[in-house]
């Protein structure tokens, strides 16, 4: 006897070109993922998290004004996709609220953030609609004074 | 004196007895208790009592326990409020208020005699049977408790990534779970000259409900009031019977499966298949949506019961476009179901017998 209803699921044989795989917990309780396309190459953010200025006596012997004591540093890439229906762009924005995401990397699952505000949707006409968006990677460890 | 639930977390299925217990924490998840010091029949004119004023009939002798001048709160038909005592004569109490009709059932709360009236609610965990957290919340001057579970399960979420999926469904414990109350009161009986503190014994319930990391939105259906189905997840739950027809839970209407990467669908593995087998079923389609190759199906393992469930899907057939899946029963579970390290009932016996025979 049958107790759920009959799930369809779209099978895509050619796997997108640069491809990188999301998954993420959905507000609903579940897990949706998708494989999108590698818009361009990691890119690094970095920011200055603290600073302070030595003290200098003597001009002559001095070699800096303020010095900086560690730094924020993320690594982050842009994805994408193209040609997306109108229901596949309602179960892909879902990421933008979900509080886990994960780059499925074979074996490997990485947690990852949208980064805020990145998340761009153009449509093509013809109720298709191409995608952009970056993903922020874990946090790089750096050094500090 | 009693404190009842008189609204649960769940929703019936039509046509049946079962229910949906499962609820998204990201939204309220209350339960409605009541406060009843005594039950009352009806409220109305009682000449023996008086002649001008409603006199409450109450399920007990009261004359112990409230007295003349007291505040107490009446909730029978058009009697709705707190009201001074005129009269107490064993199982009626005359209120001071003004005759507007009679009333009907209801209940009424000694709210100045019996003071500091507060609840106490265990949650325990349904699997471990230990207490995840008790509460002392207070009803309000009506004698209503809502008290809403959301928060105290929100502490059970666990941000852990699951594990790669090796089996064919996995349950996913960070965020999902069950739960079931014990409740109870405790108050203080002011009889005019002392205080006596009193406690009950503690009530367990014994429905286990569930909670996910979910929520729904509001939706607007305001045409079916409490009718509707609101924050529980009914839609979703999977019953074992006729009609059964739950969603699985993705914001896609149709996901996608690449080839070659991991894919899941994720379901609601419901109490109700304690004694079925459940069995995915799929269904290869060419391009124009017809049926290619032959249906298939497998069992699924039963471990993953009361959690939200990922379940894998087979690789789809070269040629096929895309494919169903569904939930089916299966096998009767012969033995019930043992888990790993333990042994089935009776074995020792037989292996005490073929050793001393």
């Amino acid at each position: 006897m049958r107790v759920t209803e009959k799930q369809r699921v779209n099978y895509v044989s050619c796997t997108p070109e640069e491809p990188m795989q999301l998954a993420w917990l959905n507000s609903l309780g579940g897990v949706d993922s998708w494989v999108f396309q590698r818009h361009q190459e990691y890119t690094l953010e970095a920011s200055d998290m603290d600073k302070f200025e030595p003290v200098i006596r003597y001009l002559q012997t001095a070699n800096a004004r303020q010095r900086v004591l560690k730094k924020d540093a993320y690594m982050m890439v842009k994805l994408g996709y193209e040609q997306l229906s109108q229901q596949e762009v309602i179960g892909i924005k879902e990421l933008l609220i979900s509080p886990l995401v994960k780059w499925i990397n074979g074996s490997n699952e990485i947690v990852v953030t949208v980064k805020e505000g990145s998340f761009q949707l153009y449509d093509t006409g013809e109720s298709k609609f191409d995608l952009e968006f970056e993903i922020v990677m874990p946090k790089l460890y750096t050094s500090s004074f | 004196m009693s404190l009842d639930i008189t609204r649960r977390p769940q929703k019936l299925f039509a046509s049946s007895t079962k229910f949906s217990r499962w609820t998204g924490i990201h939204n309220p998840y209350n339960f409605e208790f009541t406060r009843q010091d005594y039950g009352v029949y009806n409220t109305a004119i009682r000449n023996a009592y008086s002649t001008t004023l409603p006199t409450v009939w109450c399920d007990g002798d009261v004359s112990a326990e409230v007295f003349v001048g007291d505040k107490i709160y009446v909730n029978s038909g058009v009697y709705n409020g707190v009201y001074t005592v005129n009269a107490v004569n064993g199982q009626y109490i005359t209120i001071n208020t003004p005759f507007i009709g009679n009333g009907g059932s209801g209940r009424v709360n000694f709210v100045e005699r019996f003071v500091n009236y507060r609840a106490f609610i265990n949650i325990y965990d349904a699997v471990t049977d230990n207490v995840i957290e008790t509460v002392y919340p207070k009803p309000d001057s009506t004698g209503l408790l809502i008290y809403d579970v959301s928060g105290v399960l929100r502490s059970l979420l666990n941000t852990q990534a699951q594990a790669n999926q090796t089996n064919i469904n996995e349950a996913n414990e960070n965020i999902s779970g069950s739960f079931y109350i014990g409740y109870g009161w405790s108050l203080t009986f002011n009889n005019g000259t002392e205080d006596i503190d009193i406690t009950t014994a503690e009530r367990v319930d014994d429905a286990v409900y569930y909670w996910l990391s979910a929520a729904k939105q509001i939706d607007g259906d305001l045409l079916l009031g409490m009718d509707g189905i609101g924050q529980n997840f009914k839609d979703y739950v999977p019953k074992n019977m006729n009609g059964s027809e739950a969603k699985f839970l993705t914001m896609f209407e149709t996901p996608t499966y690449f080839e070659g990467f991991p894919f899941t669908l994720s379901f609601l593995y419901d109490e109700d298949f304690s004694d079925v087998y459940l069995e995915r079923h799929q269904q290869d389609l060419n391009v124009n949506g017809v049926d290619v190759g032959a249906e298939t199906d497998t069992n699924l393992s039963v471990s993953g019961k009361g959690y939200v469930n990922q379940l894998k899907v087979r690789t789809p057939n070269t040629g096929s476009d895309s494919f169903d899946v569904w939930l089916e029963t299966g096998d009767v579970i012969e033995d019930g179901y043992v888990d790993g390290g333990y042994v089935v009932q009776g074995y020792t016996n037989l292996f005490a017998a073929a050793f001393t025979g």
